[in-house]
């Protein structure tokens, strides 16, 4: 007890140090989102919700000034595309009885596809986690919105990632690349196509095709095949590179993630 | 120092991370625990500088619950990094500004790879270099963040020196 009074700073950071591994522990197991976590999460949740806001608008405000010209020449391309999408919506368009016919069809073969828009919560991101090398973020919508672990999130991109943990009235989202799972993929050119990628040391998407003299070319755009834990179609990237390794007789490649992870601001949960 | 000083110095830079945070732009929010942290152990003495470890700590643990992965490893990266700066200070002249700019440096970038390390042993896929490459802007923000309160500091702790005492 002297030494303890005599060394009180030491003291002080011997045992919260050890405080913060019983804690860090515990956390790993994946029993943080409930107790302590999740009733401070909900109250901060809400503290973090305005003042994310007030820093956005005031950086979206600024950044506005300087970059006049790139906006209105953006708004132009943005008109243009709303343009040929109205028309190729018009050319697309099912009527209501092929589209009950599909809808039939896909409940008889028990298809998981994000169908109905029951089937999406859209959230607002109200914090990263404050690490510019990982891609972790907390999201405005929790279980109160019927979110759970391991729903997958999507943004008008493509992929995102999953929650990883859930509070009433927020989830922590964790990229695709910050994961150490593997993804299983297809090419939207040819759908026989398939392999498996995964996030890297480097911060990119990087794989291997299952077939051993694959035609993918660079270029080619990557979407989930419905194996695994993520439903099928929805867009992973580009392929940046190709090489054939003869270490282990396989098709690699590198892919560029088609979703700009530090630019997000809203994205949708698949329940 | 006190408590009731302390405490609301940092729940306010609690309360304000996440405005930084979208505010800057290419990732140079400073963090504010971290750095008021690590300037007023560098500027107080030692006796002193207990409840800003022990406030610090559990703010840490709360930024970490709010927003991290894992809770838990801002702690102990800013226990080390706090414990480094109190450490160097009984052995080197801090009243020089190039001495306490370089400890403070050395401290942030401790308190980044201690968190880099920590991230690793919890499966995170991110290699040393892509992370470090990731941080200069961060460490900038939190430098000049930090050299503010120095001057400040230095202002404050220097108010009488006018009064004609030293002459």
């Amino acid at each position: 007890m002297r030494w303890i009074r005599e060394h009180k700073i030491l003291s002080a950071a011997i045992g919260i140090l050890a405080a913060a591994v019983i804690i860090f522990s515990v956390s790993m197991s994946g029993s943080g989102s409930g107790g302590i976590t999740g009733m401070f999460g909900n109250l901060y949740s809400y503290v973090e919700k305005h003042m994310t806001a007030a820093g956005r608008a005031i950086s979206e405000n600024v950044s506005g000034i300087f970059s006049y010209r790139e906006l209105m020449k953006e708004n132009e391309e943005l008109r243009d595309e709303i343009d040929e999408l109205k028309e190729e919506m018009n050319r697309m368009s099912l009527n209501e009885e092929e589209l009950e016919d599909l809808r039939e069809l896909s409940a008889a073969l028990n298809y998981d596809f994000i169908g109905s828009s029951d089937d999406i919560v859209t959230a607002t991101i109200i914090s990263f986690d404050g690490l510019n090398w990982t891609n972790i973020f907390t999201i405005n919508r929790g279980s109160d919105s019927g979110i759970e672990e391991g729903d997958v999130v999507i943004c008008g991109d493509g992929l995102v990632g999953r929650v990883s943990q859930t509070g009433r009235n927020w989830a922590k989202v964790m990229s695709l690349i910050d994961e150490s799972v593997k993804i299983s993929f297809k090419s939207e050119d040819d759908t026989d196509m398939l392999g498996i990628i995964e996030g890297t040391s480097d911060g990119e998407l990087s794989g291997y095709m299952l077939e051993e003299k694959s035609k993918i070319k660079e270029g080619s755009r990557l979407v989930t095949s419905g194996v695994g834990m993520y439903p099928d179609g929805i867009d992973i990237g580009r392929v940046s590179e190709v090489w054939y390794d003869s270490d282990t007789q396989l098709t690699r490649i590198k892919v560029t993630p088609s979703v700009d992870f530090m630019a997000l601001d809203k994205v949708s949960v698949v329940l | 120092m006190k408590y009731r000083v302390i405490v609301p110095v940092f729940a306010a830079a609690l309360v304000l991370q996440p405005f930084l945070n979208t505010l800057l732009p290419w990732g140079a929010a400073p963090e504010l625990i971290m750095s008021s942290g690590l300037m007023l152990c560098l500027f107080f003495e030692s006796e002193k500088v207990l409840p800003v470890l022990i406030t610090g700590s559990v703010m840490e643990l709360l930024s970490d619950m709010a927003g991290a992965q894992y809770a838990g490893f801002s702690v102990i990266a800013f226990v080390l990094a706090v414990s480094l700066v109190i450490f160097v200070r009984q052995f080197i002249n801090i009243e020089n500004f190039i001495v306490a700019a370089g400890i403070y440096l050395a401290a942030i970038l401790l308190y980044y790879v201690l968190i880099w390390i920590l991230y690793a042993m919890a499966g995170s896929p991110y290699g040393f270099v892509y992370a470090m490459s990731k941080i200069p802007a961060a460490v900038i923000g939190n430098f000049i963040f930090g050299m503010i309160l120095y001057i400040v500091f230095l202002v404050r702790l220097n108010r009488h020196r006018r009064d004609r005492y030293f002459r």
